[in-house]
């Protein structure tokens, strides 16, 4: 034995790992039956031992005229019960009377006049089924069980997604029900080269995922290595799609998303024929979307229904404030402490005389305003409508004058944080900004402490992160490092279609995607009308 | 110094526990371990000889 | 392995150089060369990348292997371990220089009072971190540098090109000497020939053959940078005066007069500096952990990432005493050593190369 019992150790410690990962129950926990299944009373208890204390399940237990026993098995609320009246109970009990063999009718002509049943032996897969919003049919005499997939129950209606509004475009969003979403998915990508696979996540909660594609235009080693993700998730329950995101990130670690979401089908429509995945759940609307690079992350789907060069101005706008974001409020503490010479006289001069009856230091200033920002955000994420508007003025006064006239902040200061906070609230995609808003605090240290050189250093290191990170193999900060001359056409600026017919060749093996005369009609130059 | 031989040894540690989750040999971790700390004992002899002798003089005494 | 493509070498390379050379060359060259300088800066570096051929012609005779693994079959073990050991000891002195050079830099300029601990401790946790990271990010990040840099060092000279004395032009031609242009090629050689240092990462390049160019490429960009920004600054002040100043081209930059807002623009110097140095450093010190893991046949460079970044940060605190002797060091003792690294030893390979193809011929033909 190694010193100090290290190698025995080491091997309790794979049995223990082993024995955690392979000890953890099955889909269902269930214990399996034991007498003989073709039986309906035996069946039937063990669903109601199943069921016990669930108030809200139905046995709806009835005689055939053929003079076998049935039971049906639902949850109430979860079925169309117009549907399980009339092409369930009324047609079997026609047909039962019609037929000689009902089990040959039921299981093998399927003569009932339900569009969608699932036949099945096993128990706890008819158990599954009936969580599933199925309702299950038990014959007395045969094994077999048919689980009729008549679901029906309130769900949102389609609205206007409140966290991505646009100012041209469609109206739609996804809503919590995974069926709905992948209806509105068809019905705007009419291929049947859009894939759609579903794998079942969460020991308890049994969340159905979808995993969308366009075949053809999505990388398959993209696709495997995201189905090798998922299938090592092993959780007891997935309620939102985060959960997923956390498990599938490249670096868990990084303050940057690797993987995009979106709650807009349009969005997600783009994505697919760019050759990315879309992940859908059920029990949320918002989808995810990978791979992502931090270009991807800056777009908007409104870039991309107005005129390209209002869409190139608006995307620089929203890099420069990018930009400010992270470092207005470094740059002025660093200049105003470090290199003030850098500052023109009159500019100066005010400064210093704003700051004149501020007890603290620049940082401290920063600090209390900055934090006091973030409070204020936070509390109007969480505050009751009805009095959301009082908050806003305690906050403009806690921010604004107030504070200012009180000698705690300067009048730069306030302007200084005001932009910094517009700045974060441009960029599309929420956590991003909220990377930035985290990283903006320790730049703003590096600042105080080492003035520029702090701030470049911190820059250093944030920008060989961003070089390392990778988002399910590509690169974050593509199409810059490494540098990919086709995909520059709609980054920083957008050029227009006819100037990007191709696919990034980081994300799809398929190029092509605009024909090359798209714009044919366009008559030469002199040519008559 | 003090900080010399402390970054070293949190530099040794971290080394050591990485090469160990990438289960390299221990031929290849005490390869390491040597090498390190051997940059310590320079680093340390060099900087508490800084005045009396450093790089420059000894390039001055080989070239 | 292959990630390192010619594009990427072509920047990380412009980068190094034009920025040590216009950050810290400039002094000692117009010390040394003074009207020579120009001529030493056209004809030094050029003269630099065609003597690393073979450099290039002794990694190729194995492409997909690394020289340090298999350079003891052309020169023997023990001549093997001491070259490739003095490469490893060379970048590590020079990353210190380098280190020694931008905190002084900072130091003097910019954070007067405090401790160059701190200023080096900082700067060296980013290079412990892209070292650690590997050769593929310590290159994509010069690609991702190197539009905005070259953008900013190509339109100094021409805010700058106010200030020059158009009646020093001709000396240029007439007070060319021998001896001075002689010191400015010497300085010129070593510096640009650390392009050699490249193909000891053979294996990690994409098209290694069309790396040659992209270093041409390379020296051609930072020679017209470095020739624009010397030319300015000779021209500016004259040589005697620019040998007196510790960083001319940031006086030159201090001399900008566009506007009042950017009259004191050159604390944005230090960015500048700051990222361009950094991938030379990183570059650098990549070389020394990579040498030593190959070495001792480790072959992974990230277990000595940290100590080298530790040892180098720590050697540039001890390195010198005095500016004095700094200055000493960059144009008098290092320069030496840096040729016989860059130039000699591939040499020393390239006939050991010969004298085993030459063996194997003869074998060959016997049997």
């Amino acid at each position: 034995m190694s010193p100090w019992g290290r190698k025995k150790r080491m091997q309790d410690k794979n049995k223990k790992v082993s024995a955690k990962e392979t000890g953890h129950p099955p889909n269902t926990e269930w214990p399996v039956l034991e007498t003989d299944v073709s039986d309906l009373k035996p069946r039937l208890n063990w669903f109601k031992k199943q069921f016990s204390n669930c108030s809200d399940i139905i046995f709806r237990e009835f005689t055939l005229p053929s003079g076998q026993s049935c039971a049906l098995i639902y949850f109430n609320g979860m079925i169309d019960q117009n549907s399980l009246q009339h092409f369930i109970l009324q047609d079997l009990l026609t047909v039962a009377s019609e037929t000689e063999d009902i089990y040959k009718t039921l299981f093998e002509r399927k003569s009932l006049s339900v569009s969608n049943y699932t036949i099945t032996v096993d128990l706890n897969e008819c158990l599954t089924h009936i969580l599933s919003s199925c309702a299950s049919l038990i014959i007395d005499g045969d094994r077999r069980m048919i689980n009729f997939e008549v679901a029906s129950y309130a769900t949102r209606s389609i609205e206007e997604t409140p966290n991505e509004s646009i100012i041209r475009g469609s109206r739609e969003s996804f809503i919590e029900d995974l069926p709905t979403n992948l209806t509105i998915l068809r019905r705007h990508l009419k291929t049947p080269a859009l894939k759609t696979e579903s794998i079942v996540v969460g020991r308890k909660t049994q969340t159905p995922v979808v995993i969308s594609y366009i075949e053809g235009v999505c990388k398959p080693e993209l696709i495997a290595e995201l189905k090798r993700r998922l299938s090592y998730i092993q959780i007891d329950g997935i309620v939102n799609s985060y959960y997923i995101e956390e498990f599938i990130k490249d670096n868990p670690y990084s303050p940057f998303p690797q993987v995009e979401y979106t709650e807009r089908p349009d969005t997600l429509i783009a994505s697919l024929q760019e050759g990315r995945v879309a992940i859908l759940l059920n029990g949320t609307p918002v989808c995810l979307l990978a791979p992502v690079t931090l270009t991807m992350l800056m777009q908007a789907p409104d870039d991309y229904s107005m005129w390209f060069i209002a869409a190139s101005w608006i995307r620089i706008t929203r890099y420069i404030f990018l930009l400010i974001s992270l470092l207005l409020p470094s740059l002025y503490i660093a200049i105003t402490t470090f290199h003030p010479q850098m500052i023109p006289y009159p500019l100066l001069i005010t400064i210093a005389s704003s700051r004149e009856i501020v007890p603290f230091p620049v940082i401290y200033e920063a600090f209390i305003m900055e934090i006091a920002f973030e409070a204020l955000r936070e509390a109007s994420i969480r505050i009751p409508k009805s009095i959301g508007q009082a908050v806003s003025i305690i906050g403009a006064l806690i921010i604004g004058t107030a504070a200012v006239q009180a000698g705690i902040i300067s009048a730069a200061m306030v302007i200084i944080v005001s932009l910094t906070g517009i700045a974060s609230f441009i960029m599309p995609h929420y956590d991003l900004g909220i990377a930035i808003r985290i990283l903006r605090f320790p730049v703003m240290i590096l600042a105080s402490m080492f003035g520029l050189y702090g701030i470049a250093c911190g820059l250093i290191f944030l920008y060989i992160h961003l070089v390392n990170l990778k988002s399910f193999g590509v690169p974050y900060l593509s199409p810059f490092t490494p540098l990919v001359k086709d995909d520059l056409v709609d980054t920083v600026i957008r050029l227009p279609w006819t100037m990007m017919r191709t696919r990034s060749p980081l994300t799809s093996n398929n190029r092509h995607r605009v024909a090359r005369n798209a714009r044919g009609w366009v008559r030469p130059k002199g040519e008559n009308e | 110094m003090v900080w010399i031989g402390l970054i070293f040894t949190v530099i040794i540690i971290f080394n050591w526990f990485e090469q160990r989750k990438q289960q390299a040999d221990l031929k290849k971790r005490f390869i390491v371990l040597s090498i390190t700390i051997t940059f310590l004992i320079l680093s340390e002899l060099l900087y508490a000889f800084k005045d009396q002798f450093n790089v420059f003089q000894m390039l001055e005494g080989v070239l | 392995m292959r990630k390192i493509t010619a594009l990427q070498v072509f920047t990380l390379y412009s980068l190094s150089m034009y920025t040590t050379f216009t950050a810290f060359l400039i002094n000692p060259l117009a010390s040394n060369s003074k009207y020579s300088s120009l001529l030493a800066s056209l004809i030094g570096p050029i003269l630099a990348w065609i003597l690393i051929y073979p450099a290039l012609k002794v990694t190729k005779a194995k492409p997909d292997q690394f020289i340090i693994v298999y350079g003891h079959e052309l020169v023997g073990k023990w001549l093997h371990i001491i070259c490739m050991l003095m490469i490893v000891i060379v970048n590590l002195v020079l990353g210190a220089t380098t280190l020694r050079q931008m905190s002084d830099f900072l130091l003097t300029e910019y954070l007067i009072g405090t401790p160059s601990w701190a200023v080096l401790l900082l700067f060296s946790l980013t290079v412990a971190y892209a070292v650690y990271s590997g050769i593929s990010t310590i290159f994509r990040a010069s690609q991702g540098i190197f539009l905005l840099s070259a953008l900013a060092y190509l339109l100094i000279p021409i805010f700058a090109s106010s200030e020059v004395n158009a009646a020093m032009i001709p000396a240029f031609f007439t007070h060319l000497d021998m001896k001075h242009f002689g010191d400015g090629l010497y300085l010129n050689l070593a510096m640009f020939g650390e392009i050699a240092f490249l193909f000891l990462l053979r294996p990690y390049l994409k098209t290694p053959d069309k790396s040659y160019r992209s270093l041409l490429g390379a020296v051609l960009f930072a020679v017209f940078i470095n020739l624009t920004h010397l030319f300015l600054v000779l021209t500016s002040f004259g040589p005697e005066v620019t040998s007196n100043m510790s960083y001319p081209d940031l006086e030159l930059i201090a001399f900008i007069q566009t506007g009042s807002f950017l009259q004191t623009g050159d604390p944005i110097l230090i960015i500048l500096w700051l990222t361009s140095l950094f991938v030379k450093i990183c570059f650098t010190l990549f070389m020394s952990a990579i040498g030593l893991a190959q070495l001792v046949k480790v072959m992974d460079h990230r277990p000595f990432a940290l100590p080298v970044t530790a040892f180098t940060t720590m050697l540039s605190i001890i390195l010198v005493r005095t500016q004095v002797e700094l200055n000493e060091l960059v144009s008098g003792k290092l320069p030496g050593l840096l040729i016989v690294c860059e130039i000699v030893i591939p040499i020393i390979y390239w006939i050991g190369l010969f004298i085993r193809n030459l063996t194997h011929k003869h074998k060959e033909q016997r049997t």
